[in-house]
């Protein structure tokens, strides 16, 4: 099986060529004006902003929507308190700082 | 029966309370268990409080180790193995969960996710924590499409011929092997399931647990892992 590095690299080649497809002017619309022909050489650097625009967006998503669990943190805490309890009746001996 | 391993390092004042907890869920789901203590020459006394616990507990069922992390695993009698941390961030309640999700899905491995499913969650992250760990993760999911939710995630249950085959062909530690054991699962072909699950951090180390060198760190193991799987 190929590792990710040589997909990810396959898939360049494969967009690179595409890329120089279009810049050659073989794949193109029948009148190519001024606005293609930016849009066409600057592709890759649009692609990347897009890329990169979407993933900072993911990203600060996923942080805000983050699940905060302090009920797990205060259910912890008691249970915590119970087992000190029982495991010193059962003859547990605890360091004296705890 | 259930083999939990559990790595510790200085975890005198958690331990007892962690064994008392699997007690309890454990034995409250009807689970054969043995707790596996791989302890890594804690000054603090943690074997000490692993005899007192195995006194209280039986011997058949804890077993205290100086060896180091993962050679738990020859002295493990189950036919399925549990690794969590042993600081009380993993919750014992989330065992029996775990085993009827293998059960009930057939799975190879399942594993705890922090951050996918009902009831998931964390406690004691600031915002620093959670950026860190959103991005990083984001970063081995577009790298590495693993199929796994929570990739650095540390609490999971493995058949034991699984975990021994995993463990023989990963190279990494830390976080990275963590990763590096999910990866080369799914190239094995074995199936993994997830199960929420909550982290509660109660160590608050601030900046000393994930600074940078642990980020450099981090990096290096994911592309490492990005161009050779």
């Amino acid at each position: 099986a190929l590792t990710k590095l040589h997909q990810w690299l396959l898939a360049g080649l494969a967009l690179l060529t595409a890329w120089l497809l279009m810049l050659s002017g073989a794949v193109a619309p029948a009148n190519p004006g001024l606005v293609w022909r930016h849009a066409a050489a600057f592709l890759p650097v649009y692609c990347a902003l897009a890329l990169g625009l979407a993933s900072l967006i993911t990203v600060v998503y996923r942080v805000l929507t983050f699940v905060d669990c302090p009920q797990a943190h205060a259910e912890l805490v008691k249970e915590i308190e119970t087992a000190k309890a029982d495991l010193a009746k059962r003859g547990f001996t605890f360091t004296a700082a705890s | 029966m259930y083999s939990i391993i559990l790595p510790t390092y200085n975890e005198r004042d958690n331990l007892p309370l962690l064994v008392w907890m699997i007690d309890k869920y454990l034995g409250a789901a009807n689970i054969q268990y043995e707790i596996v203590i791989v302890d890594d020459g804690s000054p603090d006394g943690t074997q000490e409080a692993a005899k007192q616990l195995a006194k209280i507990y039986s011997e058949d069922r804890i077993l205290g180790l100086g060896t180091a992390y993962l050679h738990g695993l020859k002295h493990a009698k189950g036919d399925h193995v549990i690794l969590m941390d042993a600081d009380l961030s993993h919750h014992p309640k989330f065992i029996p969960q775990m085993v009827a999700k293998m059960r009930s899905g057939s799975f190879d491995i399942v594993t705890g996710s922090r951050y996918e499913g009902e009831g998931c969650g964390v406690y004691g992250w600031d915002l620093r924590r959670k950026v860190i760990s959103r991005g990083a993760n984001f970063l081995a999911q577009l790298l590495l499409r693993p199929g796994v939710s929570d990739l650095t995630g540390s609490f999971r249950l493995y058949k034991r011929e699984v975990l021994q085959r995993l463990v023989d062909s990963c190279t990494s530690k830390g976080y990275v092997f963590q990763m590096e054991m999910m990866v080369r699962a799914r190239h094995l072909g074995y199936s993994i399931g997830e199960v929420p699950i909550t982290f509660v951090d109660r160590m608050f180390y601030g900046d000393s647990k994930l600074g940078g060198s642990e980020i450099v760190q981090y990096l290096k193991g994911l592309l490492t892992l990005f161009a050779t799987t």
